[in-house]
């Protein structure tokens, strides 16, 4: 008759066997499912109301521009804004506009008036940055509501940048938070079917960048 | 239940060289993964170099800058042109993007001849190969059918430094049966390379998606 400790050896071998059979099944039948959940996770979104302003991120110029102006046609918000970036060497040889040159010509391209599409004079290097500044707007000229238009795996992301950026903003000014409510709407890349993004090559680039550079921010 | 005899004495010892082993393991693993951590500059180092093949020096037949980079690729090709490497430039035809479709920006193309013309490729030395292209398996199989055709050539492919050892592997790959030479001339980023790129979080993205591109196309293109 095997003792205690046998007994509890031979029953924690076998409860390891079940757990690596069921750790080897899961994704063999819940695999879709699990990457919904990988990009659930990261595709974060927030109901749609109407704002003062649209504030397209330079992620995926096709879909994005597209979004916005849709946006703009449904009337969500009166203003669009684009920032500076700073000059690439492209455009230092003449050959390509200020990037925020050519989203106006693409924005107006699909309909938005060029009146209604505002460019602040700073060049802005990166998101937190761009949540910085948002930020001082608010704090100077009042609440503000923003309808973000990011790219879906790019979403989390862009709302943990913007919002470290807000909060460095209140903190200069003395302020527990800025008056500033950022709304998400996140737009699958082109070429990439948001309920099915695993179909296309661009799609597992999308959800893999984000993932990486969500660890790196994580891990920096 | 006590133990006892001689079947309990081997349960015993055989339960503690099972620990003790366990141990021997978990502190070999906490070893390495100090050293890792101390050798980390070192260790990331060697894993950017794996990634880059550097073999350009004897003069080709053509330069072939790669898409996917037109802030560094063709101002290198335009580069090694003026330094004699290679008397003509190749350049492949891309998807256009909605935004050159409406008007408001240069296709990929238009933009890599555009800078090989402003950095003295004179418009005679630059050749489009025909057949649209999205990625860097079917720019090696454009480059095999333009090839084929002759009876020997030399060319430098010229793409940013990670992408360089995929990108051997597919022209060489592609190529095989043809009388090729191939060369590589990997582009650096000004202040990044080998030796640093994971301070930065744009290149660390590039190496990490490299390290998966790479077996993937020895799975997906080997056979």
């Amino acid at each position: 008759m095997p003792s205690s400790v046998g007994r509890s050896t031979y029953v924690s071998k076998r409860l390891r066997r079940w757990l690596l059979i069921a750790i080897v099944a899961c994704p063999l039948v819940l695999w879709r499912p699990v990457l919904a959940g990988v990009q659930g996770f990261m595709a974060v979104s927030d109901p749609i109301e109407a704002s003062d302003f649209i504030l397209p991120l330079y992620h995926n110029v096709d879909a994005i521009s597209e979004a916005a102006a849709d946006l703009y046609a449904r009337q969500l918000a009166p203003r669009l804004l684009l920032h500076r970036v700073e000059s690439s060497r492209l455009e230092e040889v003449g050959l390509v506009s200020p990037t925020h040159v050519s989203w106006r010509r693409l924005l107006e391209a699909r309909g938005v008036q060029g009146d209604a599409i505002e460019t602040p004079v700073e060049v802005i290097r990166d998101q937190v940055e761009l949540g910085r500044w948002l930020g001082r707007l608010a704090i100077e000229s009042g609440p503000i509501r923003i309808l973000v238009v990011t790219s879906a795996p790019r979403s989390r992301l862009s709302r943990n940048t913007l919002s470290e950026g807000l909060l460095q903003a209140a903190t200069d000014a003395d302020m527990e938070a800025p008056p500033v409510e950022l709304l998400l709407y996140p737009v699958a890349p082109r070429g990439v079917e948001r309920s099915a993004w695993w179909r296309s090559r661009l799609g597992w680039i999308a959800y893999f960048d984000a993932y990486c550079l969500w660890l790196i921010q994580f891990l920096r | 239940m006590s133990l006892s005899g001689r079947y309990g004495a081997e349960l015993l010892v055989r339960v503690s060289a099972g620990r003790w082993r366990r141990w021997l393991v978990g502190g070999a693993a906490v070893v390495v993964l100090v050293f890792v951590y101390l050798a980390r500059g070192s260790v990331l180092s060697s894993l950017g170099a794996l990634l880059i093949v550097d073999t350009v020096g004897p003069s080709a037949d053509y330069l072939v800058p790669l898409g996917g980079d037109a802030e560094t690729r063709p101002f290198a090709a335009a580069k090694l042109h003026a330094d004699g490497v290679a008397p003509s430039v190749l350049l492949f035809e891309y998807e256009l993007t909605e935004a050159s479709r409406l008007g408001v920006a240069l296709s990929q193309t238009e933009l890599y001849r555009r800078v090989l013309e402003i950095q003295g490729v004179p418009a005679e030395a630059i050749r489009v190969l025909p057949g649209t292209v999205r990625n860097t398996w079917e720019e090696a199989q454009s480059l095999k059918r333009f090839l084929s055709t002759q009876t020997s050539a030399g060319v430098v492919i010229v793409t940013s430094s990670p992408h360089t050892r995929r990108a051997y592997w597919s022209f060489r790959r592609s190529l095989q049966d043809l009388p090729v030479e191939i060369w590589m001339a990997p582009v650096r980023r000004p202040g990044i390379d080998e030796t640093n790129w994971w301070h930065d979080d744009a290149m660390t993205l590039v190496y990490l998606r490299e390290s998966f591109k790479l077996p993937f196309y020895w799975v997906r293109y080997a056979f």
